[in-house]
């Protein structure tokens, strides 16, 4: 039996800005406006679950731009199939662009 | 690019803090994402031309969120019963003294609150029908063991600190060089303290001890022999007899321990 996932709409959020192309932490937080501490254990927990995978950028690239390198969050296979349920719970997702005054494409 | 930099100094004492709580493995590039999501978050910021407290403030408000995110880590990420196993194993290793105090303050701790729990229960609730199951019947007693057990703790932890103090006096004779007559001076004032505390110590060691006994004895039908020991002025001599061991070993040890002394 598949474990009960609870999807809450900071997750839902969540899944939908990473699966329109926001990559790393701190920019979920400025596009939705959901604090450090809800969006990055929110991301722990949706790795966890495989709805989320991480990698880190090219150290090389970033070293040739003078900066670290930041690590980025997609949407996993699992996460896509949970997202397609969100969006069916909350219509008003598609709107969260409007909704929190953020820039719905990404940096 | 100052101002960011102070910034990002006070939140990395924040992420230091809290990365405290993820598990060991995964620390070193938990921090670094954090560092780096802050950096960027830091330069952009300046870029934009904010600087001072505003921009302290936000970073620090940022990085706030590293302890929650270092308890999901924890939560979602849970360190192997290994890595646990050889992080306690290390620290008992790198300082054994510090870990045993930290033992017996946990075990006096533990006494303490069993101590107190239960005297509160023989006040609050119907003393006579309480009274049997409890293990210490008389409030005095209960304090008494409370007191005693509490010095044999910290007895126990100086006693185990000791080599640290020989350590000590032999870099006071090299370095500023302090006399011998007073390191004496020194050594047997702390050497009445060690005693003083062996001496409580003892004394608890003792009661619980026959206290022990006792049951034991009447377990096995014994009844006359515990009877006898209960009531025989005999508690004291042992009592004393221990009070008097405890100080004589503690001293053994710390002279073994002092021939170890080496410095660099």
């Amino acid at each position: 039996m598949a474990p009960r996932v609870t999807l809450t709409y900071t997750t839902a959020l969540i899944l939908d800005v990473l699966a329109r192309g926001h990559r790393y932490g701190f920019e979920i937080m400025d596009v939705t406006g959901l604090p450090s501490g809800t969006v990055y254990p929110a991301l722990r927990r949706l790795e966890s679950l495989g709805q989320v995978a991480s990698h880190w950028e090219e150290e090389a690239a970033a070293t040739r731009e003078g900066r670290p390198a930041r690590r980025y969050y997609t949407l996993a296979g699992a996460g896509e199939r949970v997202l397609a349920e969100a969006r069916r719970r909350f219509p008003a997702l598609g709107r969260w662009d409007a909704a929190f005054g953020g820039d719905a494409s990404p940096a | 690019m100052g101002g960011s930099s102070r910034a990002l100094q006070v939140c990395d004492v924040v992420l230091r803090v809290a990365g405290v709580l993820v598990p060991r493995g995964r620390r070193a590039e938990w921090l670094r994402e954090w560092r780096a999501e802050l950096w960027h978050e830091a330069t952009r910021r300046a870029a934009a031309g904010d600087a001072g407290v505003g921009l302290l403030l936000h970073l620090v408000g940022r990085s706030l969120g590293g302890l929650p995110d270092a308890l999901a880590m924890r939560r979602f990420h849970p360190a192997p019963a290994q890595e646990d196993f050889g992080c306690a194993l290390s620290v008992v290793l790198r300082s054994p003294g510090a870990a045993g105090a930290g033992v017996f303050l946990i075990g006096t701790a533990a006494a303490v609150d069993t101590v107190l729990l239960n005297v509160m229960s023989f006040a609050a609730l119907a003393p006579e029908q309480v009274r049997p199951y409890l293990p210490f019947v008389r409030g005095l007693t209960a304090t008494l063991v409370v007191l005693l057990a509490t010095t044999a703790c910290i007895a126990a932890a100086v006693a185990v600190g000791w080599s640290d103090a020989a350590r000590r006096e032999e870099a006071l004779r090299r370095t500023i060089g302090v006399s011998d007559a007073r390191l004496r001076r020194q050594r047997a004032l702390e050497g009445m303290i060690i005693a003083l505390l062996g001496c409580a110590g003892g004394a608890w060691a003792a009661s619980a001890l026959l206290g022990r006994l006792e049951a034991w004895l009447s377990a096995r039908g014994l009844t006359a022999a515990a009877a006898q020991l209960h009531a025989a002025p005999g508690v004291t001599p042992v009592a004393l007899a221990l009070a008097v061991a405890m100080p004589v070993l503690l001293a053994a040890a710390a002279a073994l321990r002092r021939k170890r002394v080496v410095l660099d």
